[in-house]
C-alpha cells in the first residue's frame, strides 16, 4: 500500500492549496459587491432570462447525433496518425465502423431529426 | 514497435453477427417495408443464427487471443437466448390486434439486446463481458418504456436509473478485481489468484461482492429484486416476456462465468450469495402468494426462480454450469409461453386479475391447457421439465454441501405451488364470470404448443439434452 501512499499525499497537498486559496480570498479579498459583479457568468454575454427553461426534445436528438459524429472523429485522428503501421486490417475495422455510424445517421435522417420546421 | 493483427475469428462469432446484421437490417428497413416483414425478417435472423450456433457445436472456436469463445457453453446459453428472443418477436405479432402499438423499432432494438446477451454468454474476458452486459442493458431500458403509457414510461425510467447504478457497482467490482490480480481474462484470474505470491485477497474479495451486486440486481436477488415487480408489469407484455427469460439467462451466464470460473477460488462471496439465495427464496415466493394480477406474480415467480438457480452459482463449476443451462433452457418455454398466454389473453398491458381466469378452461381450452402446463411446470410437478430442472440444481448444490439451502428450496418450492395452481383451481373448477378477449392467431397458437412439447419432451426424456450438456465444462 506504500506506493499509493505518495498518491494520498499529492492528494492532500493539491487539495489544501485549492482549499487554502478559497479561505484566503474569502477573508482577505475586498467585498463591493454591484449589480453586474453578481449577474451569473454567461461567457461575457448579458443573461437573458432563467436558464431553468425547457428545451424542446428536437435539441436532445441533434446532441446526440452530434455526439456520435463527435466520437466517430475521436476514433478517426489516431487512425490518421498511425494508418501506414496498421495496414489493411485497420482499413476494414474502420470501414465496417464507418458503416454502422452510417447506419444511425440514415435512420437519424429518415427520421426527421435534421429538418427544421 | 510492428503492428500484430489481433486474432479475429469471424467464423467462432457466426451467431452474435448474424444477430447483429440482422438488427442492422431491422434498423433500416422499416422505412421501406411493413412491420409485419421486419418480424419475418427477425424471426428468419435469429433461426440463422440457431443453426449457426448448432453447426458451432462441440467446435470449441475462440476468437480475440481467447476473450470470446464460441465453446459448448456460450453455444448452448445462445441458443437458449435466441429461442426467447424468438418467443418474443412471434408472440409481439399478435400486440398489433389488440390495437398496442409496437412500433417497427421495436424488432431493431430488441435484435441489439440479444446480440448483448449473446456476447456476455461468450465473453471470456471482463471487459468484453461488461460489453456485452452494457448493449443487453441499454437494449432492455428502451424496450421497456415502448409503450405510451405513464406506467411504462416510468417503468423505463426506474430500470434506467436503478440498473445504471447497478452497473457502475459491477464495474467498480471489476476494477477492483482487475487492480488485484493485474488480469481481464477469467481463467488468468484465476490462475493469478491461485499463485503463491497472491496477496490481495480482500481486495478480490470486496471486488467479487461487487461484481455480486451489479448481477444480484441483474437476475433480480433479493434484495435486489425491488425494482422486477413494477418494472415487469409496467413494460410491455412481450419486453417482460423477454427480459424474465433471456436477459436473465445472459445474466446467469456472466454470473457463471465469473464466480465458477475467474473468481472460484476467492473466498468471502459465497456467504453473501447463499444469504441473498435464501432471502430470494423467501420473498420471491411469499410475495408471488398475495398478487391478485398474473403478470406481478409471474414476476415475483421469476424473482423466485432467480434464487433456484443461483443455486448452481454456488455449486461447482463441474454440475453448476450445465444444470444451470439446462434449467434456464427449460424455464425459457415455460416462462415465456406463461407469458405468451398472459399477452393474448389481455387486453392491454396491464396485465390481467388472476381471478378473470375463472372458467378459462371451458371457454378456450387450448390457451387454458398450455397456460396450466407453463404453471405447472414452474412450479416444478413431475414429469415436466420445471421438475428435472429443479431436481438437477438441487442435486448440484447438494452434493457441494449446500443442505440448508436446498431444503430451503424445496420448502418455499412446495409454498410455490399454492400460488401456481390457484390460476389453474380458477380455470377449470370454477364458472366464467368474466369474458377474456382472445388475440391468438395461428403463429402464437403454434408457438404454444411448441413450448409446451419441448416443456414435456425435455422433462421426460432428460437424458437426451442433459446428456449433450454434461460435456458442456470440464
Amino acid at each position: 500500500m506504500n506506493e499509493f501512499l505518495h498518491v494520498f499525499i499529492m492528494f492532500l497537498v493539491a487539495g489544501g492549496i485549492g482549499v487554502l486559496a478559497l479561505i484566503v480570498g474569502a477573508v482577505l479579498g475586498p467585498k463591493k459587491p454591484s449589480r453586474t459583479k453578481l449577474m451569473a457568468y454567461e461567457s461575457g454575454n448579458d443573461p437573458i432570462g432563467s436558464a431553468r427553461e425547457r428545451f424542446p426534445v428536437h435539441f436532445y436528438l441533434v446532441a446526440m447525433l452530434f455526439i456520435i459524429f463527435d466520437i466517430e472523429t475521436a476514433f478517426f485522428y489516431p487512425l490518421a496518425v498511425s494508418f501506414n503501421k496498421l495496414g489493411t486490417f485497420a482499413f476494414w475495422e474502420a470501414l465496417a465502423f464507418v458503416v454502422l455510424v452510417a447506419v444511425g445517421y440514415f435512420y437519424i435522417l429518415k427520421k426527421g431529426v435534421l429538418e427544421w420546421k | 514497435m510492428n503492428f500484430v493483427a489481433p486474432d479475429v475469428n469471424y467464423y467462432s462469432m457466426l451467431p452474435f453477427i448474424t444477430v447483429l446484421l440482422t438488427a442492422v437490417f431491422a434498423t433500416i428497413l422499416p422505412f421501406y417495408v411493413s412491420r409485419k416483414a421486419i418480424a419475418g425478417l427477425s424471426a428468419v435472423g435469429l433461426l440463422v443464427a440457431l443453426a449457426a450456433s448448432i453447426g458451432l457445436w462441440n467446435t470449441n472456436l475462440s476468437s480475440f487471443y481467447g476473450a470470446y469463445r464460441s465453446d459448448n457453453f456460450a453455444l448452448g446459453f445462445g441458443i437458449v437466448l435466441i429461442v426467447g428472443a424468438l418467443i418474443a418477436v412471434i408472440s409481439s405479432v399478435d400486440v398489433a390486434k389488440r390495437g398496442g402499438t409496437m412500433q417497427a423499432e421495436f424488432f431493431a432494438i430488441l435484435l441489439y439486446a440479444v446480440s448483448g446477451t449473446m456476447l456476455l454468454a461468450s465473453a471470456h474476458d471482463l471487459i468484453v463481458l461488461l460489453i456485452g452486459f452494457e448493449v443487453m442493458s441499454l437494449g432492455v431500458y428502451v424496450l421497456s418504456s415502448f409503450q405510451e403509457t405513464a406506467k411504462s414510461e416510468e417503468a423505463g425510467m426506474k430500470y434506467f436509473l436503478l440498473g445504471g447504478f447497478a452497473s457502475a457497482i459491477l464495474i467498480f467490482g471489476i476494477a477492483l478485481v482487475f487492480g488485484a490480480t493485474g488480469k481481464f481474462g477469467l481463467e488468468a484470474i484465476n490462475t493469478a489468484v491461485l499463485s503463491p505470491e497472491f496477496k490481495n485477497s480482500s481486495i478480490a474479495a470486496v471486488g467479487a461482492l461487487f461484481i455480486l451486486i451489479g448481477f444480484g440486481f441483474k437476475v433480480a436477488m433479493a434484495p435486489f429484486h425491488q425494482w422486477t415487480p413494477d418494472v415487469y408489469t409496467g413494460a410491455p407484455t412481450v419486453v417482460t416476456q423477454f427480459m424474465s427469460v433471456a436477459v436473465k439467462a445472459a445474466a446467469f451466464a456472466g454470473f457463471l462465468h465469473i464466480f465458477g470460473l475467474a473468481l472460484q477460488n476467492v473466498s468471502g462471496w459465497q456467504t453473501p450469495l447463499q444469504f441473498l439465495i435464501a432471502l430470494t427464496l423467501m420473498i420471491g415466493n411469499l410475495a408471488a402468494l398475495r398478487q391478485s394480477n398474473l403478470k406481478r406474480m409471474l414476476a415475483y415467480s421469476s424473482v423466485a426462480h432467480a434464487g433456484y438457480v443461483g443455486l448452481a452459482v454456488l455449486a461447482s463449476p463441474s454440475q453448476g454450469f450445465s444444470s444451470a443451462l439446462y434449467y434456464l433452457g427449460i424455464y425459457t418455454l415455460m416462462n415465456a409461453g406463461a407469458f405468451a398466454v398472459l399477452n393474448v389473453l389481455s387486453k392491454d398491458d396491464d396485465g390481467l386479475e388472476i381471478e378473470s381466469l375463472a372458467g378459462l378452461g371451458s371457454s378456450k381450452p387450448l390457451l387454458a391447457a398450455t397456460l396450466t402446463f407453463f404453471l405447472l411446470s414452474l412450479a416444478g410437478i413431475p414429469p415436466l421439465g420445471g421438475f428435472i430442472g429443479k431436481y438437477l440444481i438441487f442435486s448440484a448444490a447438494a452434493s457441494s454441501g449446500y443442505y440448508g439451502l436446498v431444503i430451503l428450496a424445496a420448502l418455499t418450492s412446495a409454498v410455490s405451488l399454492a400460488y401456481y395452481l390457484r390460476p389453474i383451481g380458477l380455470m377449470y373448477f370454477r364458472p366464467r364470470v368474466t369474458v377474456l378477449p382472445d388475440f391468438s392467431g395461428r403463429s402464437t397458437r403454434v408457438l404454444l404448443v411448441v413450448c409446451a412439447a419441448g416443456v414435456l419432451i425435455l422433462g421426460l426424456v432428460p437424458n437426451a439434452v442433459y446428456g449433450l450438456l454434461e460435456l458442456v465444462k470440464k
